[in-house]
């Protein structure tokens, strides 16, 4: 059943509901009729009464109050919405397809003042949606979304609006499987492509002719681009802090690039970047890829790396040149009991760890609830408590009068070798410890919950075990002063005795965008105004994390070979045809409009029902 | 039992009563009526010897004073009259309850039964659409008809004129009719009952019963839904001062209209309103048309 109204053409897709709308409106009228009469009060006769009723003016003809009209108007759009009204017409389903990924920042600096190539696929998708008909339903996907539409059955104008709206994400685009994954639906009548890719350039014989790819993208001769593709920090001995930025560059150029790479480093405060460091020139072939060192100056939490273009060298995207790098995980802390300071130990080398000392003087029980140390791992030198400590410890060389472990006398001689060694345990494996040179030892007997580590000549050397949850270990010689890369053998064991009882991250990192925000946690971006909404960091830079305690930096990062590689981009092939049957479209339903009007008619006939408001409306007889 | 209405005193002064007719009927036994026959009555009409027999009391002594002969007078022969007496029974006689116009109909028609059974005349009762009661005689009878009519409800939907005609029907002798009923019905109705009645060489008479709201059926301003209580239809009206003027005027047209019907057809009319005391109406009016005497 259909008709046409002012040119559109409405059908219904359960006409039997309409069978409502008579009855419905009859009983609404009877009810009417009826809702001002009185009630009947019996008389002997009504032979005179009759004749009086004839005497006067006839009755007044049914006009109902206006509750009736809204009334009745909610009857007639609540019918139609049950018989599923839907205008016809040209209305379809259309997919549009938007590329945003990462390669749309590309700008054409062949054209002074020139845009972005994002701006350039808005423009071709705000065209494309005018051009289609107002009755169109359009499921509006961006290849930032993923498999899942932005906008679903949206009109012509909404998706304008939302395309209107759109930037670059730092995001990796899949458009080719999206487009198949979309084409392979039947509803769609028309699937539209808008990228900065170029489509396959081969005959469009065998594939989906619902499928259009419009191509919005550079000229080749603008594609030049080189960007930062990793970072990591340096350090030239083991364990010591980062004195360097290893930045890795890659030029999809057809020239030579030259430009210089910056490093800025986040302040004590983390509230902001300090001013620019050294400056490195840096010069690239086409399509090279090097790697270049960047000096840090003084330590910080997080660095950021700029690289800036010559004026002669082209670059599409700058987005690609600025990076991030740090040390994640930030400091771990190590109750250091012993009677030599940190730096005689040479441990404030390790700049992972700081490191608190106490004196064993200082050494009692309420040490371990001091807060300062709360949870934190100990490490004894040349002492040992009363009792085990209730975190983690390492021991190193104890003296013999220890009261937790049996620690025989020192023996002392050049002879002392190691004899053999637990290559699976994390303390010792990969170690080379027959190389160990020691000068003494202080043989061990390992209690029931160790076992042996180092055995040597003298006995046992080293043992580690757990104890309700504790990590103990037990070296009976000594490992400092710590000398790192000087003395690689003792520098890593004392590093892996250390990570053994608290774990630490030494090596650089960042994370990648887009990063979802793990728990509820304050951010905001370093060194700049930047509002955030939701919990995803989407694109690069430095941010503060702000827990409950603590203020840690967030360093992120967005590297895509695929997307900065302009020169390289693949083409976009065409899905294969379409095998199935397109369903043809089914209109505009029109029922979540007529119900909402409706529902807005009866809340004014409550509103006009109320006793408040004198307009309930009895009709009046003669 | 009688209705509380018929107090002794009441019932004294009704004792007293006869039932007047205007006209002379052929009766099935004695009574009190003059009959067209000859023979003992009241009305003088010749002398006779006197035979063993007769009553002492009709001797005429002074007669025998003069002819020392006993003679009887002879008087026209006294029958008793047949009264019929006809109540509406149908609803509007009872609606609304509280004018209680069924209850002074009922009273009414006993009042009469109880003067013409007590003057010896035969009474039949008919409580239209209800019951139609044998010829009943003597100070006795009066308890059968008081119970018959106390046990009526009245109510049920029936055809007027079909009753009377029915009614009327049923009557051997023609001798008195009396008809009560609020009389609200068309005025062709009421001349084609009435007529039936006629045809049966009845004296008729006619007692219209109106309550009080049948004189003013609303207050003045009142917006009403009136539904007749025999036929169902409804009538919306609002009465003003101008239709309760109305109103009165068509009532008493009708009335009029009614008793010219009466008129016609040589038949006495009595009208019981509302606020006439019963045992007045009964003393005074019945007597007036000559009802009763």
């Amino acid at each position: 059943m259909s008709f046409t109204l002012f040119g559109a053409g409405f059908s219904f897709a359960l006409p039997a509901a309409l069978f409502a709308l008579p009855i419905g409106a009859a009983a609404l009228i009877a009810a009417y009729r009826s809702k001002g009469r009185l009630s009947p009060v019996l008389v002997s006769s009504t032979l005179l009464l009759r004749l009086l009723e004839s005497k006067k003016p006839a009755r007044q003809k049914f006009f109902p109050p206006l509750r009736f009209f809204l009334e009745l108007l909610s009857l007639i759009l609540l019918s139609l919405a049950a018989a599923g009204i839907y205008r016809e017409g040209s209305g379809k389903r259309v997919a549009l397809i938007v590329d945003d990924s990462f390669s749309t920042a590309a700008v054409n600096y062949l054209e002074t003042g020139g845009s972005k190539v994002i701006d350039g696929i808005k423009l071709e998708s705000r065209q494309l949606v005018r051009s289609l008909p107002g009755s169109s339903a359009i499921d509006l996907y961006l290849a930032s979304g993923g498999y899942t539409p932005i906008e679903n059955g949206i009109s012509p104008v909404r998706a304008e609006e939302r395309v209107s709206n759109l930037s670059f994400s730092y995001t990796s685009d899949s458009i080719e499987s999206l487009l198949n994954r979309v084409a392979a639906d039947p509803n769609y009548s028309e699937i539209v492509v808008i990228t900065d890719k170029s489509p396959e350039i081969s005959s469009t014989n065998g594939t989906d002719s619902r499928v259009r790819i419009a191509h919005r993208g550079l000229p080749d001769a603008a594609k030049n681009n080189v960007f930062i593709s990793d970072l990591k920090l340096s350090s030239k001995q083991i364990g010591a802090p980062p004195d360097s930025i290893l930045v890795s560059l890659r030029s999809q150029s057809a020239d030579t690039f030259s430009g210089t790479l910056t490093a800025s480093q986040v302040n004590e405060k983390l509230s902001g970047l300090s001013d620019k460091s050294e400056k490195v020139p840096v010069q690239l072939e086409s399509g090279a890829s090097e790697r270049f060192s960047l000096p840090i100056k003084s330590q910080s939490a997080a660095y950021q790396v700029t690289l800036q273009p010559a004026p002669a060298s082209r670059d599409a995207i700058s987005e690609d040149n600025t990076a991030q790098i740090g040390l994640q995980g930030g400091q771990e802390k190590v109750v250091l009991v012993s009677p030599v300071p940190v730096s005689k130990l040479g441990l404030d080398k390790i700049s992972v760890i700081k490191f608190l000392e106490v004196h064993p003087s200082e050494l009692n029980d309420s040490i371990y609830n001091d807060p300062r140390y709360a949870n934190a791992p100990f490490l004894f030198f040349a002492t040992v408590p009363a009792a085990l400590p209730p975190s983690s410890a390492a021991f190193i060389d104890p003296p013999e009068s220890s009261e937790i472990f049996t620690v025989n006398k020192v023996f002392s001689g050049k002879e002392i070798q190691i004899t053999s060694w637990n290559e699976q345990h994390p303390l010792t494996a990969y170690l080379n410890l027959p190389a160990l040179k020691l000068s003494s030892v202080s043989p061990l007997v390992p209690p029931a919950w160790a076992e042996t580590l180092i055995t040597s000549t003298e006995g046992t050397a080293a043992f580690a075990g757990e104890v309700e949850g504790r990590k103990f270990a037990v070296v009976g010689f000594s490992l400092f002063p710590y000398r790192g890369k000087a003395d690689p053998l003792t520098s890593v064991l004392t590093l892996n005795l250390l990570k053994w009882i608290a774990p630490f991250n030494s090596s650089s990192g960042y994370l990648s965008a887009p990063y979802q925000l793990k728990e509820t946690t304050s951010v905001e971006a370093i060194g700049r105004s930047e509002t955030f909404q939701g919990k995803v960091i989407s694109a690069p830079g430095l941010y503060l994390a702000k827990g409950a305690q603590s203020a840690q930096p967030l360093i992120v990062n967005f590297f895509s070979d695929a997307e900065s590689d302009l020169l390289g981009a693949k083409s976009l092939a065409y899905p294969p045809a379409f095998t199935g049957e397109v369903v043809a479209p089914k209109g505009e339903s029109l029922t979540p409009l007529l119900l909402r009007i409706a529902l807005g008619l009866l809340l004014l006939d409550l509103v006009l029902s109320s006793r408040f408001i004198g307009l309930g409306g009895a009709w009046k007889a003669a | 039992m009688l209705p509380e209405t018929f107090t002794p005193r009441f019932l004294r002064q009704i004792e007293q009563l006869r039932i007047r007719s205007r006209r002379a009927f052929l009766g099935s036994r004695q009574g009190g009526h003059a009959s067209i026959r000859r023979g003992h009555g009241i009305e003088f009409a010749d002398y006779r010897k006197y035979e063993q027999g007769d009553d002492p009391r009709r001797i005429d002594w002074n007669v025998y004073a003069r002819s020392d002969r006993m003679y009887v007078r002879r008087f026209r022969e006294e029958e008793d009259l047949s009264v019929l007496i006809l109540v509406d029974t149908s609803a509007s006689m009872v609606i609304p309850e509280e004018d209680s116009k069924w209850i002074i109909a009922r009273d009414l028609a006993l009042a009469i039964s109880y003067v013409a059974l007590m003057s010896q005349d035969t009474v039949i009762l008919s409580a239209l659409g209800a019951f139609h009661s044998p010829k009943l005689s003597g100070a006795r009878a009066l308890h059968t008809a008081s119970t018959e009519l106390m046990k009526v409800q009245p109510g049920a939907e029936i055809n007027f004129l079909r009753e009377i005609r029915l009614a009327a029907s049923r009557i051997r002798f023609p001798g008195k009719a009396v008809l009560i009923s609020d009389f609200l019905m068309p005025i062709s109705e009421i001349r084609e009952a009435l007529s039936a009645l006629r045809a049966k060489n009845l004296d008729i008479s006619a007692i219209q019963v109106l309550g009080p709201h049948d004189v003013k059926p609303f207050d003045e301003g009142a917006h009403v839904l009136a539904q007749d209580s025999e036929s169902g239809e409804e009538v919306e009206l609002v009465i003003d001062g101008e239709s309760a003027a109305e109103y009165n005027e068509l009532l008493a047209k009708h009335n009029k209209d009614l008793e010219q019907a009466c008129y016609e057809g040589e038949i006495t009319f009595s009208q019981k309103l509302p606020a006439q005391p019963f045992e007045k109406f009964v003393l005074g009016n019945l007597t007036q048309i000559g009802l009763l005497r």
